[in-house]
C-alpha cells in the first residue's frame, strides 16, 4: 500500500525528457539536467542571491497554485499573478489545461521574471486527465519523492481534515521510511511533506509539515537529504484550519520546509515570513539556505539561460506518438488479475457480452474506450451505464439483459478521490453484482480503474482485475486482456487486507485467434434492446443479420427450434422475470396477467375464451394464435395459443410471437406516422397530396384535387387495390404506376377502402420527414414506446419468433415467413403504407394502452407485479400524440361512413362483435389480425393469426374474432355492456 | 473545398494530427472550418497548419455568438474543470431584445478582432433567418427575431461590425431557414410560401446585408417548392444560388454552401453529385463535404465531361483567392500566439458580452409585481435549474448571482430524466420557501430535432404555478417555452444559458440592473415589443 502511494513518479519519465530520446525531427534537445553546476553558474546563483531584497527572497519561497487554462492578458487573477511575478515569486504550481494554453501561459509569465520561475506540477500518472497530456514540454524535471513521512496509511482524506498514522518510530523505519531512504540515496531532487499527524512519533496531533523533529532531524539531519523540501499545498483544510494561512507558512519554514506550496493567500505569506524575520523568530541567513537551495535547482535546470519553450514545438514533444506507445505499455503491463476462480478470463472467443460501466454521471469519458475496444471481438455487445444514483429498477431490468449473454463484464470507476474521502459503492450495485453471479449463467469479471481497494465491497468475486487508473490507455489494455488480445502480467504492489498480499497476481497470456465464422455462433438478439435499453447509433451494425433488400427473395419457413419447453405455471407465477413465459391449459402465458376480478372482469369467462379460441385452432382456423386484452391498464390476458407454423417442430406461440400485421400496418404504422407531422405543422389534412408528390396526379385535374384527409378516410376515389406486383417491383416504379392510376370516382364523391390511398400517405411522410417510413416509425414511436418487437422487414434473427403465413405457390413460389405477405408490400421492398408491418402481442398492447391513455404512455416498470402492458421499462413518460389528436382521429368523420382519420369504428356486422361501444375504434389485417379499444369501458382486445396458413382460402377466423370479442366484452362485470346493435325486433323481417 | 477540423491538441503522428495534415498537404484544401477547441490550441494548430500548406488557407468557424461559441468552453474531464477561452456572447435574439445596432456592431467588432488574433477569418455570422415559427428546432434562438425590418437593421449593423475589423462575415442560411419545424441536420425541412412572401419576409434582412457590402453568405439545405421544385435544396438550386443571389440581388461576394454532410443533403445524393450540383447551382466553397475525395473526383469529372466549364471553376477559384488576398494572407498567415492572448477573451470584450446579456432581459409577465425582489437575506429562496446532465456549467453563475443576495439559497438540479417522484419531492419543499425560482435551459441543439421540453417538466412548472407560493421562471434559450405553462406569474427570458446571461437575470432579478428588454418575436400570445421596463433599484423603483 505505502510503495504505490509514494512512488517517485518523475523519475520514471526522466528518460523520456532528456535530449539523448528526443525525437531527430524535433527542434533543440532540451538540456538534460545537471548534478553539478559550473562555475558560470555558481556565479550566477551567487550574484542573483546577493541582489534579494527581503521580501523578494520570501517570495521566492512562495509557489502558488495557478489554473492551467486559457486566460487572456487582462484577467484580473492573472494581472495580479504578474504583479507577484514583478514582486519576485520563486515559481508557480501548474493545474489542469491543455498543453498550447499552457506553453503560451507560461511563457509569458517566465518573461516578466527576473529570476526565472520555478514550475512545478503534479504529473504523478502523466498520462491524459492528471494535468496536461503529457510533462515532456516542460523543460527538464526535477524528480521530487512524496509525502513524507508517508501518507499511505491514513483514513482520513486530509483535503477535509488531518489524518493520523497509527504508527510509531519503529514501525516507520520497518515501512514508511524505507522508500523514501532509497530515494535520497538515489539523489533525490526534492521532498513533499504530508499533512499528517504522526502521533506515535511527535507525541501530539502537529500536522507533519509542521514538524522540525521530522522535516529537520529526521530527514535533513539523519537521513542526510540536501535538496528542496516542498510543503504539501499549504491551504488543505488540514492546515488554514489549524494555523491560519499566514502562521502555517512561517512554522512550516521553521520545521524546515523551503518552498511554501500553494499558500492561502499570497501577500499575507509574504507579509507573515518577512514580518518573522524581521521580529528576529527566523533568521535571515535561513531563509536565504532555503533561497539558494531553489536558485541552485533553478541553475541546475539551466533556466538563466532562457526559461522559454518554443510554442511551435508543443505538437512534437507533447503526447507524441512515442510518448503514447510508452504509456500504452506501461498500462498493459501494470494490469493485475486478482483472481480469476473459475477461468473467466479471457473470455472465450466470440462470446456475447453484457459491459456494464459504473462511474459518476459526470465522468464523460468512463467506458468509451473500453467498450469500443471490446466490441469488435464479441460475438454480441451490450453497454450499460449505471451510477451512484441509478434505482433499483434499472439493475432490475439490467438483470433481465444478463440472463442471456455469455459474460458480464463490470467495470467500474471508482477513484480514490482527492476531497472526497472514502471509497464506497451503493448497495443497489453491490447487490446487482451478487444477483448476476447469482444467475449462474454468464461468467462474470469485475475490472477495477479506480480504486484498487474496490474488491471490499465485492469480498466474495470469482474474478477481479485492478487496471489502475481509468483513462484511455487504460481502458484499452484492460478491454484487450479481457479478450485475450493481450497478457496479463502484473503484481498486486499492494496488499489488499485481508483478502490479498503484495505481489500476488495470475499470469494470463494471449488467445489465438479462431479463424472467424467458426467463432461467431449463431446470432442472438441484442440482450440490451431485449431489456429495453435501445442501443445506439451504429450498434446494430456486423450482427451477421443482413436486412438488405436482398434478403427478401429468400423468405422461408424457419428453422424451427426444436425443444423450446416452457414451464407449467405455478400458483402463483413463481418468478418475477417479465420474459418468462409458462405453459398453463394449452397456451403460453405471461406471468403480467393479473386475476381479472381486480379489474371487474370474471375470470370463468375469460377461461371459456381460451377454450373458444383453442377450438378454433383445432378447426384449423390458424396454426397459431395470440391474444391481449387490457382493461383498466392492466392486463387480464397475454398468451400464445397453438404454433407458428403447420409444422409439428414449429415453436409454440407466446405473447412475444411476432405476426405479420397486413393492414394494422395502416393504423399502427402510417396513420401515427401521419398524426405526428399534422401535430408538428408540417402537414395539413387539407392539403392536396400534390404539394408534397409533385408526381402523384400526373397532369390529372381530379387527381390533383385528392388531400390528405381523403387518404385516410379512404374517399379519394382510389380503387380498392392493383397488382402492380406482377409487372413491376421497387419503389420508383410504384409510384410511376400510381402517378398514372386514374381515378375510380371523384375525390370525396364515395368511402372505397383503398390501400393505394396509405401507400399515398406514407409517401408523404417520406417525402416531408426525408427519412424512410420505418426510420420515422422507428424513433418516434416503437422506440420510445419500448415496441421492441415491432419493425417492417424483420431482422432475420426474429424469424424463430415469426409466424409463417401463406404458401404462395403462384407468385413468389415459397411459403412466406419473415417476409411481408402482401405482395405490393413485398415488391415495393417490404416498407408501406398499407401493409408489411410485424409486431406481437405484448408490443400491440402497449400502443392499445397509449391510444388508451389519449397518446401517452407513462413510465412503467417491466415487472410482473404491476400488470401493465409494459415489457420494456420506459423511466421517463412519453408522448407520441398531443392532447386531442386519438379523439380526433378515431372518430366518425361522417355519417355515410365507419371511418375514422386511418382508424375504423363499429359498423353492423363488426369484427369487434356486438358488445364494443360505438365509440370503440380499430381495424383488422387480411393475415388474421386485429386491434380493437373500447374507451368507454378503458377495453383494448389484441388478436393476432396467421389465417393465410396455408392458403387465404379460409374464413373461419371470421366467427372466432367476433366470438373473442363478445366473450371479453361479456366478461366485464363491473359495467356490464349493451348490446351495441340492438336486436331486430320481433315480428319485423 | 473547406473540409472539418476539431479544434483540440493534436500532436504530429497522432491519428488526428495525421489527418489534418493530409487534407492540407495532399488534398491541397483551399481552407478549413475550425471547430470547438481552446483559443491557444486552435491558434497553434491553425499555424502549424498554415505552415504546411502551400496557399494560405481560408479559415472559417461557426462565432454566430462570438469567438466564445467555438473557442470557449472547453472542460477538463473528469474533474470539470473550465479551462478558459474566448468572449461568448448570448444568442442573437438577445440583441433583438435590446433592439440596439450599436450593440450588434460592438458584438461584429469583438467577434472579428478576436476570430482574426486566434487565425479565422470568415467567422459564419451572423444569422439572418426570420424565426417566424416558434417550433422551428435549429434556428429559435439563433435569429435576431421575428421582424424583418429589425433583422435587416441589427444584421446589417453586426456585418458592418465584422468588416470594419478585418473579417468577412458570413450571412446565412439563405434564402431563409426561419419557417421550419424541421432540423436540416436531420432531413429536408420545406418552406412553403411564395415568392411574394419570401421578399416581404425571408428576403429583406440579406438585401440589406449585401448592401451593407456583405462579404460572403452560406446557402440553406432547405426547400422552397415555389422557386426550386419539390425536392431540391435550395444549396444545389440554380434558381435560388445564381438567378436570385448573383443575377437578381446582384451579390458579387463568397458562395458557401451549409455542411455538405447533413443529412438533408448526404441523404439525398451521391457525394460526388452533390458536389458537382453545388457548383452548377453557383456554390463558391464546399463546405465539409462528408468524402473529400467523392467530391473532388466528381467535379474534376464534370469539368472533363464538359458538364462543369473550367472558367466556371476559375471563377469561384478566383473569387477565393481575392478574398484571400483582400485579408492579407499572402502576406502573414500565422497570428502571434502573444498577440492573440491580449486580444481574446480581455475584458473590455467581456464587457460588451456583459452589455448585450444586461439589456437583453425581457420581463413578458410579473403578475404579482415580485420584480425586483426585496433582497431580505434571509429570505428561504429555492432555486431549480433545467439542465442537460452534461451541461455542467449550467445553472452555477446564475446560483452565485442569487446567492450573493439570499445566503441560506437552496438548489436542486433537474434532467429530462428525472422521474415524477422527484419532481414531487421538490414541490413539496418549494412549499416551505419564501419563493421558488426555476430555471430552464432548453438551448437550441442540432440534430437533436426538438426544444421542447419534457412533459414531466412542463406538469411540475404548472403545479408550482398553482401554488400560492411566489415563483419566478426563467428561460435560458427557448423562450417559447412560456406557451407550455400559460398560468406562470412571472416569466422572463435571458435568451441562452451561458455565464453572462445567467448573472443578467440574476442581477435583473434583484434590481441591481433595470429590466428594458422587449420581445423581437411573438411569444405565447405577447406581441413583438413587449416587456415591462422596470428600474434598477434606486432608480425610483418600477
Amino acid at each position: 500500500m505505502r510503495a504505490a502511494r509514494i512512488l517517485l513518479p518523475a523519475i520514471a519519465f526522466g528518460a523520456c525528457t532528456g535530449g539523448a530520446t528526443s525525437p531527430s525531427t524535433s527542434p533543440a534537445p532540451v538540456p538534460a539536467v545537471t548534478a553539478t553546476l559550473d562555475d558560470d553558474a555558481r556565479r550566477w546563483v551567487d550574484e542573483t542571491l546577493a541582489t534579494l531584497t527581503l521580501r523578494q527572497a520570501v517570495a521566492q519561497l512562495v509557489i502558488p497554485w495557478i489554473p492551467g487554462g486559457y486566460a487572456s492578458e487582462s484577467d484580473p487573477d492573472f494581472q495580479e499573478l504578474l504583479g507577484w511575478v514583478d514582486q519576485g515569486l520563486g515559481g508557480v504550481s501548474i493545474s489542469i489545461g491543455v498543453p498550447d494554453a499552457y506553453v503560451a501561459k507560461l511563457n509569458r509569465l517566465q518573461s516578466r521574471a527576473r529570476i526565472p520561475l520555478l514550475v512545478t506540477s503534479d504529473f504523478e500518472n502523466g498520462g491524459p486527465g492528471m494535468r496536461i497530456n503529457h510533462s515532456y514540454a516542460i523543460p527538464s524535471l526535477l524528480a521530487q519523492g512524496k509525502h513524507f513521512p508517508g501518507h499511505g496509511d491514513t483514513r482520513t482524506d486530509s483535503h477535509i481534515e488531518l489524518p493520523v498514522i497509527a504508527a510509531d518510530r519503529e514501525r516507520l523505519d520497518r515501512v514508511e521510511l524505507v522508500p523514501f531512504r532509497t530515494a535520497v540515496a538515489a539523489g533525490v531532487d526534492a521532498v513533499m511533506t504530508a499533512h499528517v499527524a504522526v502521533p506515535g512519533v511527535l507525541g501530539d496531533d502537529r500536522p507533519a509539515t509542521m514538524s522540525p523533529e521530522l522535516m529537520t532531524d529526521l530527514l535533513r539531519g539523519e537521513m542526510g537529504f540536501d535538496g528542496i523540501l516542498f510543503t504539501d499545498a499549504l491551504r488543505m483544510g488540514a492546515i488554514t484550519d489549524g494555523y491560519g494561512a499566514g502562521e502555517a507558512a512561517v512554522v512550516a519554514l521553521e520545521a524546515g520546509s523551503d518552498v511554501v506550496l500553494a499558500p492561502d493567500g499570497i501577500g499575507v505569506t509574504i507579509d507573515a515570513v518577512a514580518a518573522a524575520v524581521e521580529s528576529g523568530r527566523i533568521t535571515r541567513e535561513r531563509i536565504d539556505r532555503s533561497v539558494r537551495r531553489l536558485i541552485e535547482a533553478k541553475a541546475r535546470l539551466g533556466l538563466q539561460h532562457g526559461a522559454q519553450v518554443d510554442p511551435t514545438a508543443v505538437a512534437t514533444r507533447v503526447g507524441t506518438a512515442e510518448h503514447r506507445a510508452m504509456a500504452e505499455r506501461a498500462a498493459a503491463a501494470s494490469l493485475t488479475l486478482v483472481r480469476d476462480r473459475d477461468d473467466v478470463l479471457p473470455l472465450a472467443p466470440g462470446s456475447s457480452i453484457l459491459s456494464v460501466t459504473y462511474a459518476r454521471p459526470d465522468a464523460l469519458l468512463a467506458g468509451r474506450t473500453f467498450d469500443a475496444t471490446l466490441r469488435p471481438s464479441a460475438a454480441r455487445m451490450s453497454t450499460a451505464r449505471v451510477g451512484p444514483d441509478t434505482p433499483w429498477a434499472v439493475y432490475d431490468s439490467l438483470l433481465h439483459a444478463a440472463r442471456v449473454v455469455d459474460a458480464v463484464v463490470v467495470a467500474a470507476y471508482v477513484p480514490p478521490r482527492s476531497g472526497v474521502g472514502s471509497v464506497g459503492v451503493p448497495a443497489a450495485f453491490r447487490a446487482f453484482v451478487d444477483r448476476v453471479r447469482g444467475l449462474g449463467g454468464p461468467r462474470v469479471a469485475i475490472v477495477s480503474f479506480g480504486s484498487p481497494y474496490l474488491l471490499a465491497a465485492f469480498p466474495d468475486a470469482g474474478t477481479y482485475m485492478v487496471a489502475w487508473g481509468g483513462w484511455e490507455v487504460s481502458q484499452r489494455a484492460a478491454a484487450r486482456a479481457v479478450t485475450g488480445a493481450a497478457a496479463v502480467t502484473g503484481r498486486l504492489p499492494i496488499s489488499i487486507p485481508p483478502l490479498h498480499r503484495v505481489g500476488e497476481g495470475l499470469d494470463r497470456g494471449v488467445v489465438e485467434r479462431v479463424a472467424g465464422g467458426e467463432q461467431a455462433g449463431e446470432p442472438r438478439p441484442d440482450p440490451l434492446r431485449e431489456a429495453g435499453f435501445v442501443p445506439g447509433e451504429g450498434e446494430e451494425e456486423g450482427g451477421g443479420a443482413g436486412t438488405a433488400s436482398g434478403d427478401h427473395a429468400t423468405g422461408g419457413p424457419g428453422r424451427w427450434r426444436g425443444g423450446v419447453a416452457y414451464p407449467e405455471c405455478a400458483e402463483p407465477p413463481d418468478t418475477d422475470l417479465a420474459d418468462a413465459f409458462c405453459r398453463l391449459d394449452g397456451a403460453v402465458i405471461s406471468p403480467r396477467e393479473v386475476d381479472p376480478a381486480r379489474v371487474g372482469m370474471s375470470a370463468d369467462s375469460l377461461a371459456a375464451l381460451d377454450d373458444l379460441i383453442l377450438s378454433a385452432l383445432a378447426d384449423s382456423a390458424a396454426s397459431g394464435a395470440a391474444l391481449a386484452v387490457v382493461r383498466r391498464g392492466q392486463l387480464v390476458r397475454l398468451r400464445g395459443y397453438g404454433r407458428l407454423d403447420w409444422d409439428p417442430d414449429a415453436s409454440p406461440v407466446t405473447p412475444s410471437s411476432i405476426f405479420d400485421m397486413a393492414s394494422l400496418t395502416k393504423v399502427v404504422g402510417t396513420t401515427s406516422a401521419v398524426v405526428i407531422l399534422l401535430q408538428r405543422g408540417l402537414i395539413s389534412l387539407d392539403d392536396p397530396v400534390v404539394d408534397y408528390l409533385d408526381w402523384w396526379d400526373d397532369g390529372d385535374p381530379a387527381k390533383s384535387r385528392v388531400t390528405i384527409r381523403q387518404l385516410l378516410v379512404h374517399r379519394a376515389g382510389l380503387p380498392p387495390f392493383r397488382r402492380f406486383f406482377l409487372e413491376m417491383e421497387g419503389r420508383a416504379a410504384y409510384e410511376d404506376a400510381i402517378g398514372a392510376l386514374p381515378l375510380d370516382h371523384s375525390p370525396g364523391e364515395r368511402t372505397v377502402y383503398s390501400d393505394i390511398g396509405l401507400m399515398t400517405a406514407a409517401f408523404i411522410v417520406e417525402a416531408v420527414t426525408g427519412m424512410t417510413l420505418d426510420d420515422f416509425l422507428r424513433a418516434e414511436v416503437w422506440r420510445p414506446l419500448g415496441m421492441a418487437d415491432t419493425d417492417f422487414t424483420p431482422d432475420r434473427v426474429l424469424w424463430d419468433r415469426v409466424a409463417t403465413t401463406e404458401l404462395d405457390e403462384g407468385y413468389r413460389g415459397l411459403h412466406v415467413h419473415g417476409i411481408a405477405h402482401d405482395e405490393n408490400a413485398y415488391a415495393i421492398g417490404g416498407v408501406a403504407g398499407h401493409a408489411g408491418l410485424f409486431s406481437s402481442a405484448r408490443d400491440l398492447a402497449v400502443f392499445a394502452q397509449m391510444m388508451l391513455d389519449r397518446g401517452v404512455a407513462g413510465p412503467c416498470r417491466a415487472d410482473a407485479v404491476s400488470g401493465l402492458p409494459c415489457h420494456r421499462p420506459r423511466f421517463a413518460p412519453v408522448s407520441i400524440f398531443a392532447q386531442g389528436w386519438v379523439d380526433r382521429i378515431t372518430r366518425r368523420q361522417s355519417p355515410e361512413s365507419s371511418r375514422g382519420l386511418g382508424w375504423d369504428t363499429p359498423s353492423e356486422r363488426s369484427s369487434a362483435g356486438d358488445y364494443f361501444s360505438a365509440r370503440s375504434f380499430g381495424h383488422t389485417g387480411y393475415t388474421g389480425t386485429s386491434l380493437w379499444v373500447d374507451p368507454t369501458q378503458q377495453l383494448a382486445v389484441v388478436l393476432l393469426t396467421n389465417r393465410v396458413n396455408p392458403t387465404r382460402d379460409n374464413s373461419k377466423h371470421i366467427p372466432l374474432r367476433r366470438g373473442v370479442h363478445d366473450r371479453v366484452a361479456r366478461a366485464i362485470m363491473d359495467t356490464p355492456p349493451a348490446l351495441r346493435v340492438a336486436p331486430p325486433e320481433p315480428g319485423r323481417p | 473545398m473547406m473540409p472539418w477540423l476539431l479544434g483540440d491538441f493534436a500532436p504530429e503522428g497522432s491519428p488526428a494530427g495525421e489527418r489534418a495534415r493530409r487534407m492540407v498537404e495532399e488534398h491541397q484544401v483551399g481552407g478549413i472550418i475550425i471547430s470547438v477547441g481552446s483559443p491557444t490550441e486552435v491558434a497553434a494548430k491553425l499555424n502549424w497548419l498554415q505552415s504546411l500548406s502551400k496557399l494560405p488557407l481560408l479559415v472559417s468557424a461557426d462565432l454566430e455568438a462570438g469567438a466564445g461559441f467555438r473557442f470557449d468552453g472547453v472542460v477538463h474531464a473528469p474533474t470539470n474543470i473550465w479551462l478558459g477561452g474566448a468572449t461568448r456572447f448570448p444568442a442573437l435574439m438577445a440583441l433583438g431584445a435590446s433592439g440596439d445596432p450599436g450593440l450588434a456592431y460592438e458584438m461584429g467588432r469583438v467577434t472579428a478582432l478576436e476570430a482574426r488574433a486566434i487565425g479565422v477569418h470568415v467567422p459564419f455570422a451572423p444569422v439572418l433567418d426570420v424565426n417566424n415559427n416558434p417550433e422551428n428546432p435549429v434556428i429559435n434562438v439563433r435569429s435576431f427575431g421575428e421582424d424583418p425590418e429589425r433583422v435587416g437593421l441589427l444584421g446589417a449593423a453586426f456585418v458592418r461590425g465584422l468588416q470594419d475589423h478585418g473579417a468577412i462575415a458570413t450571412a446565412k442560411h439563405f434564402p431563409g431557414h426561419g419557417d421550419t419545424g424541421v432540423d436540416s441536420h436531420i432531413s429536408l425541412p420545406v418552406i412553403r410560401v411564395s415568392r411574394e412572401r419570401m421578399d416581404s419576409v425571408e428576403l429583406p434582412p440579406f438585401r440589406r446585408a449585401v448592401e451593407a457590402g456583405l462579404g460572403a453568405i452560406m446557402t440553406a439545405h432547405i426547400t422552397v417548392p415555389e422557386m426550386t421544385g419539390a425536392r431540391t435544396p435550395a444549396t444545389l438550386a440554380p434558381a435560388v444560388l445564381t438567378e436570385l443571389l448573383r443575377d437578381e440581388m446582384r451579390f458579387g461576394g463568397l458562395i458557401f454552401t451549409d455542411a455538405m454532410d447533413m443529412g438533408a443533403v448526404d441523404r439525398l445524393y451521391e457525394r460526388g453529385e452533390a458536389a458537382v450540383k453545388a457548383l452548377e447551382a453557383g456554390a463558391d466553397v464546399i463546405l465539409m463535404p462528408p468524402d473529400l475525395e467523392a467530391a473532388r473526383d466528381g467535379i474534376v469529372e464534370a469539368v472533363r465531361s464538359g458538364r462543369l466549364s473550367e472558367e466556371r471553376v476559375d471563377r469561384s477559384v478566383l473569387r477565393i483567392l481575392r478574398a484571400k488576398e483582400k485579408l492579407g494572407l499572402q502576406r502573414e498567415r500565422t497570428v502571434d500566439l502573444d498577440r492573440m492572448r491580449a486580444t481574446v477573451g480581455v475584458r473590455p470584450h467581456l464587457a460588451v458580452a456583459r452589455a448585450v446579456a444586461n439589456r437583453s432581459v425581457t420581463v413578458l409577465k410579473d403578475e404579482r409585481e415580485l420584480l425586483p425582489l426585496l433582497g431580505t437575506p434571509t429570505a428561504n429562496v429555492y432555486s431549480v435549474t433545467y439542465r442537460r446532465p452534461n451541461d455542467l456549467r449550467a445553472g452555477r453563475a446564475f446560483n452565485a448571482g442569487l446567492r450573493q443576495t439570499y445566503r441560506r439559497l437552496r438548489t436542486a438540479y433537474v434532467e429530462p430524466e428525472t422521474t415524477r417522484g422527484e419532481y414531487d419531492r421538490i414541490l413539496a419543499r418549494a412549499r416551505s420557501m419564501n419563493l421558488t425560482v426555476v430555471s430552464l435551459h432548453v438551448g437550441v441543439r442540432t440534430a437533436s430535432g426538438s426544444v421542447a421540453l419534457p412533459e414531466e417538466a412542463v406538469r411540475f412548472v404548472k403545479m408550482l404555478a398553482r401554488s400560492p407560493r411566489p415563483h419566478i421562471v426563467v428561460a435560458f434559450g427557448n423562450p417559447y417555452l412560456l406557451s407550455e405553462f400559460p398560468e406562470v406569474g412571472t416569466y422572463l427570458t435571458a435568451w441562452s444559458g451561458i455565464p453572462v446571461a445567467e448573472r443578467a437575470a440574476a442581477d435583473a432579478i434583484l434590481g441591481r440592473i433595470a429590466v428594458t428588454g422587449r420581445a423581437p418575436t411573438r411569444i405565447a400570445g405577447f406581441e413583438i415589443g413587449d416587456g415591462l421596463k422596470i428600474g434598477a433599484k434606486g432608480d425610483n423603483g418600477r
